[in-house]
């Protein structure tokens, strides 16, 4: 299948989302992998800002906890900081050549394998509300077709954002970004709650977290909120699941 | 596109923040809850403490004629507060006489009888840890606008951590290490382990480790990582 197919296969994907009751964080993530899939890059993330201008990652193409790291350290700097603050899409930095501009940022990405790395903004008529991360392999990049299908799927990640369920009564852009960074937030503590009550790592209890949702056609979201809160019946959840202990 | 990216806080907003965020955590006692509502453009403002029952207690607010009504939610069981804390969404309503009577069928009477007209309530919480309601009103109808709603819910974030208490003391992390509500990834899992640990909430097991942070005099984000990466847990050497 061309480029081209798949593009509009994914934008079909996404439409589809949308006009049902959807998680944002898993509609997020669906939206990483694709980029990593048509974009040919090795690795996508999804930052948001805080009211207070913190950057936090809300999805990404997959969990490994150095990757996610790599994406927290945006925080302070590197291209999704940048793009934050200039509201413009960083673009193609060779990481090699950024190692005085990130001096954090740049090594580690390189020591992750990663040789170039792209922002795309999450614009919202003049307002930045976060950005779209692509890492390639080597260095080079986005041409400029690929440079607008980035900037389209970085533009459905905040149509998205918009469209969560809270929506309602004249619900403002605040208070989306908010529901969004507090589910994030909530699936941090159930990572936590499954990776401690079935023994596996955090990036595993995500990958089951996400496979018990799917498979009961529930929101990741609620079903985190349950499971960190102590409420869901985590042996009736994961029945299959390795290792399980009883509570000390 | 136009101009910077970066939302922005007022001045004033900014000068509370600073103040709540100060050497030793001085907590929201430091800060005047009428420079507070004022700097919001509201007639009053107020800041509730959930207990175990749902219910909430005003732990800090504004002086006016409207006090009693940040109270009257909670003794009702209805109002913005009351919603925001049991969804943890923000709550906004500007204008109490277009609100359908069933939806607070006590509490709008009540307020409007005090002369209230616009409730504003924003959740205090770090994911599924909910510590309060910051509760907003006016005597005039009104939206607030995106800057005034930005600096209410920066107010939030910055009312949540001085709700969890004193911040690290000793090694000086970076300033956003320091923030419960602007904790990273690892902290927040770190909770979810210690909760399974100790068989306690979420809220207990964050308050357990920054008491233990605190103890050894390091960085919150440190002693999650050695949870996470399971070379410390909290069940067999509580502290």
């Amino acid at each position: 299948m061309d480029r081209e197919q798949r593009l509009a296969d994914t934008f079909v994907e996404l439409a589809d989302t949308l006009i049902d009751d959807f998680d944002v964080i898993d509609f997020l993530q669906v939206l990483a992998v694709r980029c990593v899939e048509l974009l040919e890059v090795a690795a996508a993330g999804i930052m948001l800002a805080d009211q207070a201008g913190s950057l936090m990652t809300v999805a990404a193409s997959d969990e490994r906890a150095r990757l996610l790291e790599l994406f927290e350290i945006q925080n302070d700097e590197g291209p999704c900081r940048d793009c934050y603050r200039l509201g413009a899409a960083v673009v193609n930095v060779d990481l090699d050549g950024a190692l005085a501009r990130w001096p954090r940022f740049a090594p580690q990405a390189i020591t992750e394998g990663f040789g170039s790395a792209n922002a795309l903004p999450l614009r919202l008529r003049s307002q930045v509300i976060g950005s779209l991360n692509l890492f390639h392999a080597g260095t080079g990049g986005l041409g400029r077709d690929e440079l607008r299908m980035a900037q389209a799927l970085a533009d459905a990640a905040t149509i998205g954002i918009l469209q969560q369920r809270s929506i309602r009564r004249g619900e403002v852009v605040a208070g989306q970004l908010q529901s969004a960074l507090t589910s994030r937030i909530v699936i941090e503590q159930a990572k936590g709650v499954l990776a401690e009550r079935l023994q596996v790592s955090p990036d595993d209890a995500f990958g089951m977290l996400r496979a018990a949702a799917r498979s009961r056609n529930r929101l990741l979201s609620d079903l985190a909120r349950e499971v960190a809160s102590g409420s869901a019946d985590i042996a009736r959840l994961l029945p299959q699941a390795p290792g399980q202990r009883s509570k000390p | 596109m136009q101009g910077l990216g970066e939302m922005v806080v007022s001045a004033g907003m900014a000068g509370i923040v600073a103040a709540l965020s100060g050497d030793g955590s001085p907590g929201l006692q430091a800060v005047s809850a009428g420079l507070c509502a004022e700097v919001l453009g509201v007639s009053g403002v107020a800041v509730s403490v959930l207990v175990s029952d749902g219910s909430g207690e005003v732990v800090w607010r504004s002086d006016g004629a409207s006090a009693r009504l940040d109270d009257l939610q909670f003794t009702l069981g209805q109002g913005p507060g009351v919603d925001a804390a049991a969804s943890g969404e923000l709550v906004l309503e500007p204008d109490l006489r277009a609100v359908p009577a069933r939806r607070w069928p006590m509490f709008t009477p009540a307020a409007l009888e005090l002369g209230v007209r616009a409730v504003f309530a924003a959740p205090l919480q770090i994911g599924v840890i909910r510590l309060g309601v910051l509760l907003a009103h006016r005597d005039a109808p009104g939206l607030m606008d995106d800057g005034v709603l930005s600096d209410l819910l920066v107010f939030a974030g910055a009312a949540t951590d001085a709700l969890l208490g004193p911040a690290m003391a000793g090694s000086q992390p970076q300033w956003l290490s320091g923030r419960p509500s602007g904790y990273r990834a690892e902290v927040h899992q770190a909770t979810g382990m210690i909760s399974v640990q100790l068989d306690v909430t979420q809220a207990e097991a964050l308050i357990r480790m920054r008491a233990c942070a605190f103890s050894q005099r390091r960085g919150v984000a440190d002693v999650a990582a050695d949870i996470v990466a399971r070379r410390m847990r909290f069940d067999d050497n509580a502290d």
